[in-house]
């Protein structure tokens, strides 16, 4: 990097964090805000879901809320992903589809700490976080002992826009999620020996609140 | 008729004798490139010097005949000297690998149960009639008609009207392209209860409140006869004047028949060959068939033999499973799910599935299936069988266990999973492992991979489990 590209750069954050300050000044000290939010997540494990259940991803639908503090703020969320596809055998990297209903289930809980570049109109905000995600398969004809019913951690970072209109909000985030060692010892993932429950989540959120 | 007297005479020869190939029968491969004019070279290195436009050919293989030299071992010693002669080989005789007994027990098909039959159907209801199963044995019958033969009754040949009967546990639309490789020209007939048995396993029809049930009972089922038994060489033995019985053991498989079975059945689009018989010696003919047949996308089962207890020796077809892959070689298992006695064992082995085992359960440990009753037929109690009348009966062998494997194996098949290959690993990575002590590779040389499970193959996987 070049001096003044740095200089740039450097100038760039703290005229944010120079406007931020002083617009934080005009919000309450601390707000309590609802979350309603959907979006769409492209798993990390692409391969192994496309294969059972024909995409790499899908909806997810939630919401939260959040405390803020200034230009800190502190969330929690909950979303839920589920698609049906059908059980498959995969042999020597070719794979056969058997036309057994197969769901998958994702129910992350995350909990965010972060900070708010407060502004007029757009308000950028960064954060970073960790989770429990709540993993469920079933299909027909297996037995309870056959579905998968786990929970596994998970760590995030995330990055967004806020444009704010009174007490509402909308926001543009992109997250993105690692859950390590969660998949790989079985099934289609074991194949491909992919691991991580994780992925990257495109959402809209709507904030109802100040 | 195919089976000519001289032949018919021949197999009555290998009885006598002992000898486990057809006297005066070698099956002679030229090498590419040789001419007519070649191959006629070649053979004039036999006494009889048979003609080159008169040989029958399998496949890309002659078989030449010799009535004047009877030990086919002579004869492809003296081919193979000649330099047009890529290889030659006595025609060898298979056997069937089943040992029958009589029927009239209540607790009968634990078979079905141990390999959990009842959930593997919950999900696949007996395959679909897009799979055709062949299987190449003593036959099964196609028609419902009478047949005059001649034979002996212990003082004089006499001409004896011999009902034949379709199985009523097979509904007739069931049965497509039939073929008669050894007998005559005419429908097939199962003149010995061994084919129908296995068959029976494979794909009886199931739900009827009628006799057994079946593994894939809505297959389509080939009836491919390549086997001769009793009653087919005494008919035309007796028919060409023979006056006298034949011994109740004679008979067997050609395998000359054997291969031309088996390409007909793949050329007609069967997607599972049931093998259950074999014999000592290796066969390229019948190996360069499987081969063909799995080329054309058939998964082949094939019975791993009965002789543990005398030598255990290494038999063929079976052998050759280990080497290609969509073919599988099966042992068998008795009600306890412990080797049966008899069951051959060896580094080829690769699957294991109920076979029956009359040390383990008596009568009630063999694997009971519909076949022609056997009261009308046994050679040593009636002068003129009748094959129309069907009951339950009890066999055992790895004849039995190998129709499990290809009855699962037409579920999975048609369950999507089409290559044989595909089929032979999905079989082997679910089976349970049996005989195999904690932390030692699953496989040994009693079980192979172990207990074939239907159900865990036609569940597949999801992402996680």
């Amino acid at each position: 990097m070049t001096a003044p590209r740095a200089l740039i750069r450097l100038a760039w954050v703290a005229w944010l964090l120079a406007t931020s300050a002083a617009s934080a000044a005009a919000q309450p000290a601390v707000g309590f805000v609802g979350i309603g939010q959907f979006g769409y997540e492209r798993l990390a494990a692409g391969k192994s879901f496309e294969t059972v259940l024909d995409s790499a991803g899908g909806g997810v639908l939630g919401g939260g809320a959040e405390v803020r503090v200034g230009g800190a703020f502190v969330n929690a969320a909950i979303e839920r992903f589920e698609r049906t596809g059908q059980r498959v055998l995969v042999i020597d990297g070719e794979v056969f589809k058997l036309g057994i209903a197969n769901t998958v289930t994702l129910k992350p809980i995350a909990v965010t700490a972060g900070w708010r570049f407060v502004h007029e109109k757009a308000t950028p905000y960064v954060g970073i976080g960790v989770g429990r995600i709540t993993y469920r398969e079933q299909s027909t004809f297996t037995e309870a002992s056959e579905n998968v019913d786990a929970r596994f951690a998970s760590y995030h970072i995330l990055g967004g826009v806020e444009f704010r209109n009174e007490w509402v909000a909308t926001a543009f985030e992109v997250q993105y999620t690692r859950a390590p060692d969660a998949l790989g010892v079985g099934g289609a993932s074991a194949a491909f020996q992919e691991s991580d429950l994780g992925g990257i989540v495109g959402r809209v959120k709507i904030l109802v609140g100040r | 008729m195919l089976l000519a007297p001289a032949r018919a005479l021949a197999m009555v020869l290998a009885s006598d004798r002992r000898v486990d190939y057809v006297p005066g029968e070698v099956l002679v491969r030229f090498r590419a490139g040789v001419s007519p004019a070649g191959q006629q070279r070649a053979l004039m290195a036999l006494r009889s010097r048979p003609a080159a436009a008169d040989l029958r050919w399998v496949g890309d293989v002659a078989l030449v005949t010799d009535p004047t030299e009877l030990d086919a071992t002579i004869l492809a010693a003296q081919l193979r000297t000649q330099p047009e002669v890529e290889f030659a080989e006595p025609n060898f005789l298979y056997r069937t690998s089943a040992t029958p007994n009589d029927p009239g027990f209540d607790e009968r098909q634990w078979n079905l149960v141990a390999i959990d039959m009842p959930r593997a159907w919950d999900i696949n209801p007996g395959a679909n009639d897009t799979v055709i199963a062949a299987v190449v044995d003593t036959g099964i019958t196609a028609v419902t008609r009478t047949y005059a033969f001649q034979t002996w009754n212990g003082r004089a040949i006499q001409s004896v009207t011999v009902p034949f009967g379709v199985n009523p546990d097979f509904k007739a639309t069931r049965i497509v392209n039939p073929r008669d490789f050894v007998f005559w020209d005419g429908p097939v007939l199962d003149m010995e209860g061994h084919g129908t048995h296995v068959a029976s396993t494979i794909g009886e029809d199931t739900n009827n409140a009628l006799a057994e049930a079946g593994i894939a009972y809505r297959v389509k089922l080939m009836p491919v006869k390549v086997c001769l038994g009793f009653w087919e060489l005494q008919f035309v033995m007796s028919a060409s004047g023979y006056r006298g019985f034949l011994p109740p053991e004679i008979g067997g498989c050609p395998t000359s028949e054997i291969a031309d079975g088996i390409r007909y059945a793949a050329d007609k689009g069967a997607k599972v060959i049931n093998l259950s018989l074999g014999g000592s010696q290796p066969s390229s003919i019948v190996r360069d068939a499987i081969a063909y047949a799995v080329g054309k996308g058939a998964f082949v089962a094939i019975a791993m033999g009965n002789a543990y207890e005398d030598g255990n020796p290494v038999e063929y077809p079976a052998a050759y499973a280990a080497d290609m892959n969509g073919v599988m070689s099966v042992g068998a298992l008795g009600r306890s799910l412990t080797r049966s006695y008899y069951s051959n064992t060896g580094p080829h082995l690769e699957i294991s599935a109920p076979g029956g085992d009359d040390r383990d359960g008596g009568v009630r440990g063999m694997i009971w299936q519909s076949t022609i009753a056997l009261s009308d037929s046994v050679p040593t109690r009636v002068v003129a069988p009748r094959f129309d009348r069907y009951s339950e009966s009890a066999f055992e062998g790895t004849s039995m266990a190998t129709p499990h494997v290809a009855g699962v194996a037409a579920l999975v098949i048609s369950q999507g999973v089409t290559s044989p290959s595909a089929v032979e690993t999905v079989l082997k990575r679910t089976a349970r492992p049996l005989g195999a002590p904690e932390g030692t590779s699953p496989r040994n040389d009693e079980y192979g991979h172990g207990l074939v499970q239907p159900r865990s193959a036609l569940l597949g996987v999801g992402v996680a489990k």
